[in-house]
């Protein structure tokens, strides 16, 4: 139980820590802003980088929350079944 | 059983913030933004400062297009000039800095290198023809430079644009005297009732009755009927519609038209809001085509166009919340700008990360659309 809270929590501050990250470093070099106006001349490395980031932000301001309350209810459940 | 149970429990925990929590989250700033709080304001408009005191030209832009590039160049000064000048208005501290930059702003979209797309496509100069009318209208440029050239002159009387200005609106009015349709060309056979909107708003303040003529043609003549949604373009010689109506030219306009006409702005707003506003997962989404119309394709207007829904007019229909005192579907749709802008605080200043020049001065421009008053 405590082993598997630790490496939920673990993953959660990586996703975060990933989201911060990239926000910061993109945000930098102007990479992400190609991604609303990309056209043939758009380098794919910096597609690639704004997809990426999108995708991350994505996951971590609308699925993290959900994610948190699964595995917590999940927990919990399992936790109960075995008493 | 217990099985079942866990996994359904489970799921539903999964559920239950995706409906609840993301979009709350991503509105918390949006009755701040709606009230012109001060502190944003000023945030965001270092944010476009520094995009735009940086040199940026044509090469700060991968549309793929030469034509499209320079146009995004015009428009990053053109929105950030309309934010500047509004924030001017609501907050009459900042004027000392923000009407400075609004002149900045007027400059540059002065500049040669700004105007060479709207050159390119005529093959002459839109300053040069303004004395003469050879059919040669240059509707996209003059008409949205010679609005902020007017809203410059309301906020400041003795603006040094006013001379041009005047030159400009009476170049623009004769034209449209003159065109059997009333609507001039933004480029050689290509004629965008969005862009005369511009065109129109501009020359409000000296032409009040050509402007009334105007806007009872285009309720007339290029609403769609069924939805009251503005056609996104027309043909130029006979003005029947050539492409449908459409959620960036409809709610792009609705924001134009808020300089001249608070209430044809409003009912643009209203038919955008009942025919195209959607929420999803809570957020504000704006269809670029009403329902009825399938397999609308994207384009430089409406930018990416996902599961039907429009960047652009998402953004645009922003301004409409604002002016119009609709509380609720501001917040719906600045919550989506957050989502998808992530804006970034940095030191005194606010940028949307993927949103590049254009993208943060329209949002500037959006975010702090003039409220009319009920």
């Amino acid at each position: 139980m405590k082993r598997r809270l630790i490496r939920h929590s673990a993953e959660i501050v990586i996703l975060v820590a990933l989201h911060f990250t990239l926000l910061h470093w993109l945000a930098e070099r102007d990479v992400v802003s190609v991604v609303f106006s990309a056209g043939q001349h758009t380098p794919r490395w910096m597609l690639l980088s704004a997809g990426a980031f999108l995708l991350v932000r994505l996951l971590v301001l609308l699925f993290l929350p959900g994610m948190i309350l699964n595995r917590i209810v999940l927990m919990i459940v399992e936790n109960r079944s075995k008493q | 059983m217990n099985r079942f149970v866990a996994w359904a429990a489970g799921f539903a925990a999964f559920l239950l913030p995706l409906w609840f929590l993301p979009h709350r989250w991503c509105e918390r700033d949006s009755a701040a933004w709606f009230r012109g709080d001060e502190q944003l304001q000023n945030q965001l408009a270092r944010g476009v400062e520094r995009l735009i005191t940086n040199p940026i030209s044509r090469a700060n832009f991968k549309t793929g297009s030469a034509q499209f590039d320079g146009e995004w160049l015009f428009g990053a000064y053109l929105m950030a000039g309309f934010g500047f000048g509004q924030t001017t208005l609501e907050h009459p501290q900042f004027r000392s800095r923000h009407l400075p930059l609004m002149e900045l702003c007027a400059e540059r979209i002065l500049s040669d290198d700004v105007r060479a797309f709207d050159r390119e496509m005529w093959r002459n100069d839109p300053l040069d023809t303004l004395d003469r009318d050879t059919g040669h209208d240059h509707a996209a440029y003059l008409g949205y430079f010679n609005l902020l050239l007017s809203f410059h002159r309301q906020l400041e009387p003795n603006s040094k644009f006013a001379p041009l200005n005047d030159r400009i609106t009476a170049a623009l009015a004769r034209r449209l005297e003159r065109s059997p349709t009333m609507l001039l060309q933004s480029y050689p056979a290509e004629t965008y009732p969005v862009d005369n909107t511009a065109v129109i708003a501009s020359i409000a303040a000296q032409h009040r009755p050509l402007v009334e003529k105007w806007i009872a043609r285009c309720r007339k003549d290029y609403l769609d009927p069924k939805t009251g949604l503005l056609i996104q373009a027309v043909e130029p010689h006979s003005g029947s519609a050539a492409d449908s109506p459409r959620g960036s030219g409809t709610a792009l306009a609705a924001y134009f038209l808020s300089f001249a006409d608070p209430v044809f702005s409003r009912d643009l707003y209203r038919a955008a809001k009942t025919h195209l506003a959607d929420t999803f997962l809570g957020f504000g989404v704006v269809r670029e085509y009403p329902r009825h119309i399938r397999n609308g394709r994207g384009d430089i207007d409406s930018g990416p166009i996902i599961l039907g829904y429009s960047i652009s007019a998402t953004g645009f229909l922003i301004a409409g919340g604002r002016t119009n005192g609709d509380a609720e579907e501001f917040a719906r749709l600045t919550g989506t700008a957050h989502l998808f802008g992530a804006p970034l605080r940095r030191g005194d200043r606010r940028e949307y990360v993927t949103g590049g020049p254009l993208g943060n001065a329209i949002l500037f421009a959006m975010l702090t659309a003039r409220r009319q008053s009920p």
